[in-house]
């Protein structure tokens, strides 16, 4: 055979295949049985330790999970990109395994399971209720997004409030809102409307489409309605821009991403008194840090799945005061009146700088290694200083030392902690500049009746207090540049005058 | 191409086409990378050895010097004195640039240097009960060190009612906690953590957590709780059936170091 023979044969081949794959056209949204079959074998090994065996949600892990695991023999799915009376898509199914749920224990499958696999695992999810038997459902379409300018966010706002977002997420949309505290999901476990300012906690994605859809399809199951029908406009047809000025303005709420924690909060000193108020603008000018929060897992009651996700840290210091901002979303003020208990924050030192890299145990310390905390409770809504030898020795001080100031407003707790660097008393961590002083973080929320000990706890980072850098030293910046210069200066006239010359 | 043929046998070309090669081997060719100090050295002595080639006859330092000079001198081409211009502001510029960054030091955090697995005591006391963990063997394997099945579905189900939401579903250290611990969670995928341990290791850690951790192993710092008191003894043992057996790898045996 010739070379070119060959290379009709392959040709040939090529399109053959081609119009062999094109012919038989997209895969149908029915979940083949072989598919689902190898679904269930997979499912059997990763979902059913929460999900159950029948699909009921009612595995043995899913009894400390909350949100709790979907049964899927209702057929009921939040996350969708169809009608609310409509089941999901293939494609939403995939993605919700697929990306795993942010916020809730539903991992991103994506990481450890195949495309294929996924697929299988969301046709045998399939099997498990009648919802699916119908035609294939078909996504919403959604009009194209409005510039998320100014004037689109500004607009959004006033959406916001006129289709009363706020009664559940809040005037800030920290789902502190009116109604927010007494929800509960159609099976009766209590649900709490999404903190809006934490977009990446958003079960089904934080990105502007994604929180388009979760409008205008609701969350099935949950107490979060479809809007499709308020979002009209005066003779009831669609109003596009009315829905993407909404979904603009609640994503300028929160960064997609979580902020990253970084090792160490790192302070520059600052001349003047170190503020005590937490709106006072000098605050503005400190770095922000955010710090994320893990459940106390360890002692009963435990707390798989704490309130408080995370809280904002900014400092300030002078030559004589270490100020603190510690901030916290918590849906509800708890003073502790009637016996609830109350919301309390902690900032964690240990009682002496360490000298090799060895801590104390992160909850609240150890005998060995006790713990110099900074409490502050909501119902004295003052400051005491404790010192803690374990979950169950914590005591306060016999002298005090801290200032504090606080307020809550909008969902969010705002509190400065201030204290001399060097107080004198020896329960107390002494700081000075130049020195990483390990620092940790602990915060209960009254409403989910935690405690100090069952709520939700930091692992250890750093503050370091920068040492100025002295006005000396800036000196040799000009001196080198006027060095530079004048090298240059001498180097040009030498040239110069060669060139003279040979000329 | 015999526009360009010129240009290609200038001296000046050639001395920086070969100057960016040398760079480009020493930066991206050489792997492992190299410091930045040794780069440094190599690029200093290649330039060193450069100059001595080119300058070692004539033609060479003329054509060298030419145009460097006339950068120098050149008064009636308006690009060529801009090109003067910017190359004098641009240097001082750079040297006071560098000298900012030496003078005001940047932070940061010290590293957290932990010994990864560090010496296990020879026997702890687990409820009252003496384990001598050289020898602790896992009651739930035969002989052959096959897992008993229902010990085994029983640890699946201790790993996701207590270990999950640090450790994970795919025991990867991708539970919902693992970015907020620092150290992160094991990741028992990774041939470098259970593969390399015998399971009364395991059971050590798992009991005694964090807070069991020799005074060598404390920079570890680590999120661990000690699960006695919380898990049975045989629970212990069943979670580690399935932590072998759910990641497909096997426990070092005992005296096979």
């Amino acid at each position: 055979m010739s070379r070119n023979r060959i290379a009709l044969a392959l040709i040939a081949t090529v399109l053959t295949m081609v119009a062999a794959f094109t012919l038989a056209g997209p895969r149908t949204t029915r979940a083949a049985p072989s598919l689902a079959a190898e679904g269930k074998t997979i499912y059997a090994q990763r979902c059913e330790i929460c999900h159950g065996e029948n699909g009921d949600g009612k595995g043995p892990a899913a009894e400390i999970m909350f949100p709790k695991p979907r049964d899927f023999t209702f057929g009921e799915f939040k996350i969708r990109t169809t009608s609310s009376d409509s089941p999901p898509t293939d494609g939403d199914l995939i993605g919700v395994i697929g990306n795993g749920m942010p916020g809730s224990t539903m991992p991103a499958w994506k990481n450890v399971l195949s495309k294929d696999e996924i697929a299988a695992v969301a046709a045998y999810v399939k099997t498990f209720s009648d919802a699916f038997g119908g035609e294939a459902p078909q996504p919403i379409k959604a009009g194209n997004r409005v510039k998320p300018d100014g004037a689109s966010v500004a607009r959004g706002a006033q959406v916001f409030r006129d289709v009363q977002c706020f009664k559940c997420h809040g005037d800030a949309g920290r789902g502190d809102g009116p109604s927010a505290l007494k929800l509960k999901d159609d099976y009766d476990n209590a649900i709490f409307p999404a903190d809006l300012t934490q977009a990446w906690l958003f079960r089904g994605g934080g990105t502007a489409n994604d929180i388009y859809m979760r409008i205008m399809t609701g969350m099935t199951g949950s107490p979060m309605p479809s809007f499709a029908d308020a979002l009209v406009d005066e003779n009831g047809n669609p109003d596009e821009q009315k829905r993407w000025d909404l979904v603009n303005y609640v994503d300028s709420l929160s960064p997609d991403t979580a902020p990253e924690p970084q090792a160490a909060i790192i302070l520059k000193p600052i001349d003047g008194d170190i503020p005590t108020e937490p709106a006072a603008v000098q605050w503005q000018s400190a770095t922000l840090y955010y710090y994320p929060l893990v459940g106390e897992i360890m002692r009963e009651p435990r707390d798989y799945t704490p309130s408080i996700k995370g809280v904002w840290v900014r400092g300030l210091y002078n030559s004589t005061d270490l100020g603190l901002l510690v901030q916290w979303d918590d849906r509800q003020q708890n003073t502790g009146a009637e016996g609830q208990p109350q919301d309390e924050i902690d900032v964690q030192f240990q009682t002496k700088v360490p000298e090799g890299a060895e801590r104390p145990y992160f909850v609240y310390g150890d005998a060995d290694h006790p713990v110099n905390l900074w409490t502050w409770t909501a119902g004295a809504s003052v400051g005491v200083e404790q010192t803690g030898k374990g979950s169950d020795s914590v005591a306060p001080q016999a002298a005090q030392n801290l200032t504090t100031k606080s307020y809550y407003t909008a969902g969010r707790y705002s509190v400065v902690f201030r204290r001399s660097l060097n107080t004198g008393d020896a329960e107390d961590i002494a700081l000075s500049s130049g020195v990483f002083v390990p620092i940790a973080f602990a915060a209960s929320d009254g409403l989910r009746g935690e405690t100090p000990g069952h709520g939700a706890i930091s692992s250890w980072y750093q503050i370091y207090l920068g040492k100025p850098v002295p006005a000396t030293n800036y000196v040799w910046i000009p001196v080198a540049v006027v060095v530079a210069a004048a090298l240059e200066a001498l180097l040009l006239w030498a040239v110069r005058r060669n060139a003279k010359r040979d000329a | 191409m015999t526009r360009f043929a010129p240009l290609l046998r200038h001296r000046l070309t050639q001395t920086i086409a070969i100057w960016l090669i040398a760079f480009g081997i020493y930066r991206f060719a050489i792997q492992p990378p190299i410091p930045s100090s040794l780069l440094t050295i190599y690029l200093g002595i290649t330039t060193v050895v450069i100059l001595l080639w080119v300058s070692s006859d004539d033609r060479g330092l003329n054509e060298l010097k030419a145009p460097l000079t006339a950068l120098f001198v050149e008064r009636e081409n308006r690009n060529v004195v801009g090109l003067r211009w910017l190359i004098l502001i641009l240097i001082p510029a750079f040297v006071g640039w560098q000298t900012y960054l030496r003078v005001v030091p940047r932070v940061e955090a010290p590293p957290e240097l932990r010994s990864i697995h560090p010496a296990p005591p020879t026997t702890i006391t687990f409820e009252g009960k003496t384990i001598d963990l050289q020898t602790a063997k896992n009651p739930f394997r035969d002989a052959s060190g096959k897992p008993d099945a229902a010990a085994l579905a029983a640890g699946k189900v201790v790993y996701g009612t207590h270990c999950v939401f640090c450790h994970g579903d795919a025991l990867k250290a991708n539970g919902i906690f693992a970015d907020s611990l620092n150290p992160r969670p094991a990741d028992f995928t990774d041939p470098g953590t259970i593969a390399q341990l015998q399971e009364g290791y395991l059971f050590w850690r798992i009991a005694k957590g964090g807070p069991g951790l020799p005074t060598e192993g404390k920079g570890w710092n680590s999120a661990m709780p000690g699960w006695e008191g919380t898990l049975k003894e045989e629970e212990i043992w069943q979670v580690i059936l399935y932590l072998y057996d759910a990641t497909g790898q096997h426990p070092r045996e005992a005296g096979n170091q």
